[in-house]
């Protein structure tokens, strides 16, 4: 008989399949820990393929597009499923981005984004992002998020 | 075509060369009053000597009008108004605004605030795009062509602007591109993934046609013995060009320290001086075909309405 070590929920969002130990990370950023809701975090799963995995359930969340793209980033292999009556009732598909507005601070300090109320914009290519004002480049964990 | 020049990388081949084609044509037929009509916004938040006077010697040439500021502290912007702002105010008064800023990124900004042409003369350590355009004009002139040329930049290209975008220029290009440097200074990959990395100017000069000279900054090295022995082997002098090519030519986008010895100076290779003064042609190509642009989309516009 299948066991589920993490509940089963009735109406949310789970978020499937995230690379182990990060789960807590995504948590923060967020800000789930103010979710005022049952949240249920499974970290180091079993999963397929003899390989771990963390996982998040949501219960009574909807995901906006910026925390999808957001997840797009920190887990770009997750799977996303919306809940309801316990049952799945659709998937939905992330993917690496090109591109990401507002989601990331610039880490330039004198990139106009950081000196006059301006939307970031990054380029992505190759995990490489590229302010769109400053033009430097940096990796993700130098980018703090919005 | 172009509509801003905000970074090297707006700029296709075709709009290069274009650009390079029209300073020919203005450096032999002369540059004519043909744009009385307009006004050039000309902001430089920053101090500039040399870009400042070029751009406004080429809008003056072109007949057109300058309105603006050499030094911000003389604006509201010592109040606190913001890029943003006073690009919307000034873009009320002209048809084209030239601006250097401290701040990276305040041109690309700008374009989102005004439809108007925005030419950046440079921001902070980011993009410097007219003086490449320039030094382009410079290698053209002298090499008469742009492809397979073998270009040298030398000096401090980790912050350098101008030589981030010539690097960035010269990719469209079928160009070699060496990087002399200190290995503190030399520059980001991504400027130039196929470029040869080298700290030695010397073994690089038999083989250059270009030698792109720039200064290395005594503010970047907190240790100033550090910084006398670092530069010291970036000074390029009479004495180390006599293994070089007839062709090759010496550029700078100046101002000039000491490192181009003065004894360079007199010898056929020596182009810095030149260089600049050809600067006022490229800019005013480039206000020229903006203008002509704009005419284009107004007289569009007139024959649109017209019943």
């Amino acid at each position: 008989m299948k066991e589920l070590k993490v509940t089963p929920i009735n109406d949310g969002i789970v978020i499937d399949h995230l690379p182990s130990n990060t789960a807590l990370k995504i948590v923060h950023i967020l800000n789930l820990d103010s979710h005022n809701d049952i949240v249920t975090i499974g970290t180091n799963l079993s999963s397929k393929k003899n390989e771990r995995k963390d996982i998040i359930k949501l219960e009574a969340k909807t995901l906006s597009q910026k925390e999808l793209n957001k997840i797009s980033l920190l887990a770009p292999n997750a799977t996303i499923s919306v809940i309801e009556n316990a049952q799945v009732k659709e998937k939905i598909t992330i993917e690496y981005p090109k591109k990401v507005k507002n989601l990331l601070e610039c880490a330039n300090p004198n990139c106009i984004t950081n000196k006059e109320s301006c939307e970031t914009e990054f380029r992505i290519t190759n995990k490489i992002f590229t302010c769109l004002y400053c033009e430097k480049q940096f990796m993700l964990h130098e980018l703090e998020f919005i | 075509m172009f509509k801003n020049i905000v970074s090297i990388t707006d700029l296709s081949k075709d709009d290069i060369l274009s650009i390079l084609s029209k300073a020919q044509e203005l450096e032999e037929q002369g540059i004519k009053p043909n744009y009385a009509d307009k006004v050039v916004g000309s902001l430089f938040f920053e101090p500039s000597t040399r870009t400042r006077l070029s751009f406004e010697t080429a809008a003056q040439r072109l007949g057109s009008r300058i309105i603006g500021f050499t030094d911000a502290g003389s604006t509201s912007v010592k109040k606190g108004e913001t890029v943003a702002d006073t690009i919307r105010m000034v873009a009320g008064y002209a048809d084209a605004i030239v601006m250097r800023h401290n701040i990276e990124g305040a041109p690309r900004r700008a374009t989102q605030i005004t439809e108007i042409p925005i030419i950046n003369a440079g921001d902070g350590a980011n993009q410097h795009p007219t003086q490449t355009l320039l030094d382009l004009y410079a290698i053209l002139k002298t090499q008469g062509s742009l492809e397979n040329i073998h270009v040298a930049i030398v000096g401090d290209l980790k912050y350098g602007r101008t030589t981030h975008s010539l690097a960035q220029a010269l990719q469209l290009f079928n160009c070699k591109l060496t990087l002399v440097a200190p290995e503190e200074l030399q520059m980001q990959s991504h400027y130039a993934p196929n470029a040869i990395k080298t700290a030695k100017l010397e073994k690089v000069i038999p083989n250059a046609d270009i030698i792109y000279m720039t200064r290395i900054q005594k503010e970047r090295f907190p240790d100033l013995v550090e910084y006398e022995r670092v530069k010291s082997a970036f000074l390029l002098k009479k004495h180390m060009l006599t293994q070089a090519k007839e062709n090759l030519k010496i550029l700078h986008p100046l101002p000039r320290v000491d490192e181009i010895d003065i004894d360079v100076d007199n010898t056929k290779f020596a182009h810095y001086f030149t260089q600049a003064t050809d600067g006022v042609y490229v800019r005013a190509a480039l206000l020229s075909l903006i203008f002509e642009n704009n005419n284009l989309a107004q007289n569009k516009n007139k024959k649109e309405t017209q019943p």
